[in-house]
Parts: structure tokens; C-alpha cells; sequence
């Protein structure tokens, strides 16, 4: 049986990625939708789809349906502001297919972009706001419980307790994703990381330590998708999308801990592979969201390429690092690439699907899977990537 | 840094303001559903009507489910090292809380006991043996 693929990723780009504080949300998705249609080989005049990620560390919007008017588009048959969380830009990938598969618009941009750090802020205090786990407004900040750091940092004490695992646990993963970091040029962490550095890096809310959250960046990262049969201008291979999910579950990572129960990360899972024809075992690659190093060996698990508990011996043996079985977030992923929400995931997805990963391509890419996750991994979004038009 | 709204609290005439007009009280009830008697978490109240609800004390009992320690300072309010923990109660309705460091070092899996401290914080303690 020869299935298809539903749509193709035919360029990619970004903005300048910094540190700093620096040009604007729009300005910085300018940047990227310009790079990105150059790469994909098209003028900005070819595009008639627009779809903006907006990051939800927003209080108000900065990227709206007027960034139309901030390059010289032609008319636009969809423009639209997507926001489900972490899980925004494979919403926009899935989008922005369906948008084609149905006519409304042939060569479609989907752009994420996000200043988390700014001239009277730190990227920390952008995250910083009371958490809400219990739904009750006003308690939590009662008991100093703060950012989006505070349920991820209860659920890894939970997911520790549970399977009994020590102080390093989650460090063999923050060292195999600085493993692929050091191949990218692009990512931010570049220098060595050993288990002892690991171990002494500062706590920020125990159990997780600096070197097991991401690295906020400011940036932007833009795709432009069109029609599977439509011919490449690009000088690189498409990526070709062959399914996706959603998976939006009565469970965050937190409380299906608590309460013994799963999260929907496995429903994603099981709708992209099922769309595709594939079984979990075709996957050659995993580009997971992995804000948090907890979270990277939970979604390991949650989305069904580990047996519950044995992520961490799993990537202890080596196994996601380059060389080893499942190569896991092959650019650094979010803690040592850099953090720009779902688009990190996606596009690495998207380089290595078209072979242009330079010294970290992993040989057998036949097949990436990429995931969103957000809330405290409770709204989930898959994809599945390959060079491949059609599947054999 | 987004400081806590002092004003931020459940809308009045909710089940989640009548939870917390309880532990204003320093008292502890938990919501039960009025047509099948299943206990309510707390952190979906918001599904229901206050007509919907009946009201048990809670035994408070529980077991600490996840326990974190603060380090970086987010709040002038709150001076690190501090703990954050999620308590099952008994009942099957989680918190989250604070648990008391004295006599013990509270573990994950050990069994706490609801109290109010002076501050009129609901927070947990080991129980005792």
C-alpha cells in the first residue's frame, strides 16, 4: 500500500535568534516569512495563506492580522492567529493543510515569534506568573508557586518518586541533547557537559536544576507548506507531512502522575501514525518539546517509544544520543539549542526530513516524528516528517 | 515579574468561592456531586452550580503525592527555600500546599494531616505515628 503524503514543507527560516532584547514580535516574523519563502524558492507574492503562532506568554497581542500588511502580499485567501499553548505550531502545520487539501490556498506561511526577553525583563520573570493547578484563583500565589517551572517541578518530584530514581536522573538527557548541540551551529549551549557539571548546577525549584530548562531565545521561526504534488523550487528536498494528531486529555504530565492515569499524548500519537499507515517502530527520529529535561524522558514514555519509568535508563544507555537508537532532538533540542516553543521542534524536523542537517544529519531519517506539548504537557500535538512523497 | 493580584479570588456564589470561604473559616470541606456522590476535584468546581454540590468535612488526611523546593525568589512574599507540595486527601480530591519541615523532612509518599497556620494557611504536617 502506497499512502501519500497529505501536504509538503517546502521552506524554512528564521529571524536573527538572540539573547538580547531587541526588534519586535512582528518585526522579528518578518525576518523569518522572508527567509522562509526564499528558501522555499517563492516570492512573497506567491503566498495566499498566513497563518501567526502567538506565544502565550502574551498579557496582549503583538502579532495580529495586521502583520498582513507588513510585506507585500497579494491578496490572502486564509490569515488567521493560532494559540493552543505549547502545542501552537504543529496546530499551524496541520492548518495550514488542511487549508490546501480544501483549496483555500495554495502556498500557505505558518510563522511562531516570541521575545520572552525584553529591556525591563529577564526571560525568567516572562514565565514567572502564579501557576494554576488548582483552578482557584488567588491560591496558588498563597503558597508561592509560581511560573511555568512549579508544575512541571512538581511532576518531575512525582515521576522520580515513582520510579525511584536518584538525583541525577534527569541529567543523562540534558548531556545527550548537549551532545547534539555541539553537531548544530545554530544552538546556543556549545560546551561540554558532564554529569558532574550537571549535578552541580544550581537548583531553581527542586528537583530541576538551570541545566534541566530550556533556553529562552527571542526569534522567530517561519514554514511554508503547499500541496505534496507541487513541484520544488527550493534548492533542498521538501519535507513532506504524512500525519498528525491532536490529543487534548482530562490529564496534564502532573496529575495523571498523582492519580495514576495517561495523559491524551498517546491519542496524538496514535492519530499520526494512523493517518500515516506507520507504526511506531518506523520512527527513525523523535523531535520532542522538551522545555524541561523532565519533560523530554516523560514525553519519551507518554507518547509510547518507552515503557513507563525506563526513559531515563533508556537515554542513560545512550540510546538518543548521536550514534544511538532513537536519535532525540538532533539540534540541541529547547535546552541547548534554544527555546522558541513548538517551532524548535519543528524545525529540526524539518532539516533533518531534507537531509540538510549538515554534521548531525542522522543517516536513517526516513521517517521524524516531531511533538507540541503545553500546559504541563496536557494539550498535545504530533506530526510525522520524511523525504519521502509517498510512502511504500 | 507579574506580581500576585491580591484581589484575584473565585467568583462569588461559585463552588470554588464557597470552597474557599471554608478555609477562609479554617475549616476544611470538600464538593461531592448531589446527583451520583462522587467527590468533586477541586480544580474542576468550576463545571458546577453550587446547586449541584453538597459539602462534607474533609477527615483531613492525605498522602504527599509531590514535593518541590524553591530556590530562585519570585516574590518578595516568599523567601527561598520554601516547599510546594500536591496532597491527596483521603477522599481522592488533591491540593496543592505547603508541609511543614518540622519534626521531619517530608518525603513523597509519607503521611500528612491538614492544619491552618497562623497566617490562616491551610498547610499539611506529618502525621503523627
Amino acid at each position: 500500500m502506497n499512502r501519500k503524503a497529505a501536504s509538503a514543507v517546502q521552506g524554512w527560516g528564521t529571524s536573527v535568534l538572540s539573547r538580547q532584547a531587541g526588534p519586535t514580535i512582528a518585526g522579528l516574523a518578518r525576518d523569518a516569512v522572508v527567509a522562509a519563502v526564499a528558501d522555499a524558492g517563492l516570492e512573497v507574492k506567491d503566498i495566499d495563506g498566513l497563518i501567526l503562532c502567538q506565544s502565550d506568554t502574551l498579557t496582549t497581542p503583538e502579532l495580529t492580522i495586521a502583520f498582513r500588511h507588513c510585506l507585500d502580499f497579494e491578496t490572502l485567501g486564509l490569515l488567521v492567529i493560532d494559540e493552543g499553548k505549547g502545542t501552537t505550531m504543529l496546530q499551524a502545520l496541520q492548518h495550514a493543510t488542511m487549508s490546501i487539501n480544501t483549496g483555500m490556498a495554495k502556498n500557505v506561511v505558518c510563522v511562531f515569534s516570541d521575545t520572552p526577553i525584553r529591556h525591563d525583563r529577564g526571560a525568567g520573570e516572562s514565565f514567572a506568573r502564579p501557576s494554576n493547578i488548582m483552578n482557584l484563583p488567588g491560591w496558588e500565589a498563597g503558597y508561592g508557586s509560581f511560573g511555568a517551572m512549579a508544575a512541571y517541578a512538581l511532576a518531575a518530584s512525582a515521576y522520580k518518586a515513582k520510579y525511584g530514581l536518584g538525583d541525577d536522573a534527569f541529567g543523562a538527557y540534558a548531556i545527550a541533547c548537549r551532545k547534539w548541540a555541539q553537531r548544530n551551529p545554530a544552538a546556543f549551549m556549545q560546551t561540554d557537559l558532564t554529569m558532574d557539571d550537571y549535578i552541580a548546577a544550581k537548583f531553581i525549584v527542586e528537583p530541576l536544576r538551570l541545566l534541566d530548562c530550556a533556553l529562552p531565545v527571542n526569534g522567530a521561526v517561519a514554514f511554508v507548506l503547499s500541496a505534496a504534488d507541487q513541484a520544488t523550487k527550493s534548492d533542498h528536498a521538501p519535507a513532506y507531512l504524512h500525519g498528525f494528531g491532536q490529543g487534548h486529555g482530562r490529564h496534564s504530565a502532573l496529575t495523571a502522575l498523582v492519580m495514576d492515569d495517561d495523559t491524551a499524548a498517546g491519542y496524538a500519537t496514535q492519530q499520526a501514525l494512523s493517518m500515516a499507515g506507520l507504526d511506531y517502530r518506523d520512527v527513525d527520529i523523535c523531535q520532542l518539546y522538551d522545555a524541561f529535561s523532565f519533560s523530554g524522558l516523560f514525553a519519551l514514555e507518554d507518547f509510547g517509544f518507552c515503557e513507563r519509568g525506563n526513559a531515563p535508563a533508556f537515554v542513560a544507555a545512550g540510546e538518543t544520543s548521536p550514534g544511538g537508537a532513537l536519535p532525540v532532538n538532533t539540534g540541541g533540542g529547547q535546552l541547548s539549542g534554544f527555546y522558541l516553543q513548538g517551532a524548535t521542534p519543528l524545525l529540526e524536523a524539518a532539516i533533518q526530513a531534507s537531509g540538510t542537517g549538515g554534521e548531525r544529519q542522522v543517516d536513517r531519517h526516513d521517517v521524524v516524528f516531531v511533538s507540541n506539548s503545553g500546559g504541563c504537557l496536557e494539550y498535545h500535538a504530533t506530526a510525522l516528517l520524511s523525504p519521502h512523497q509517498v510512502l511504500a | 515579574m507579574t506580581a500576585p493580584a491580591a484581589t484575584d479570588h473565585p467568583s462569588p456564589g461559585t463552588p470554588a468561592a464557597q470552597f474557599t470561604e471554608f478555609i477562609a473559616k479554617q475549616e476544611l470541606w470538600l464538593p461531592y456531586r448531589k446527583d451520583s456522590g462522587a467527590v468533586v476535584q477541586i480544580g474542576t468546581l468550576e463545571n458546577y452550580t453550587l446547586d449541584e454540590i453538597v459539602w462534607k468535612r474533609a477527615s483531613g488526611h492525605g498522602t504527599l503525592s509531590a514535593l518541590t523546593v524553591y530556590h530562585r525568589k519570585y516574590d518578595e512574599s516568599f523567601v527561598p527555600p520554601y516547599n510546594v507540595a500536591i496532597i491527596t486527601l483521603r477522599e481522592g480530591p488533591f491540593l496543592l500546599s505547603t508541609v511543614l519541615e518540622d519534626p521531619i523532612p517530608p518525603h513523597i509518599g509519607m503521611a500528612v494531616t491538614a492544619e491552618f497556620d497562623a497566617n490562616g494557611r491551610l498547610v499539611f504536617a506529618p502525621a503523627a505515628t
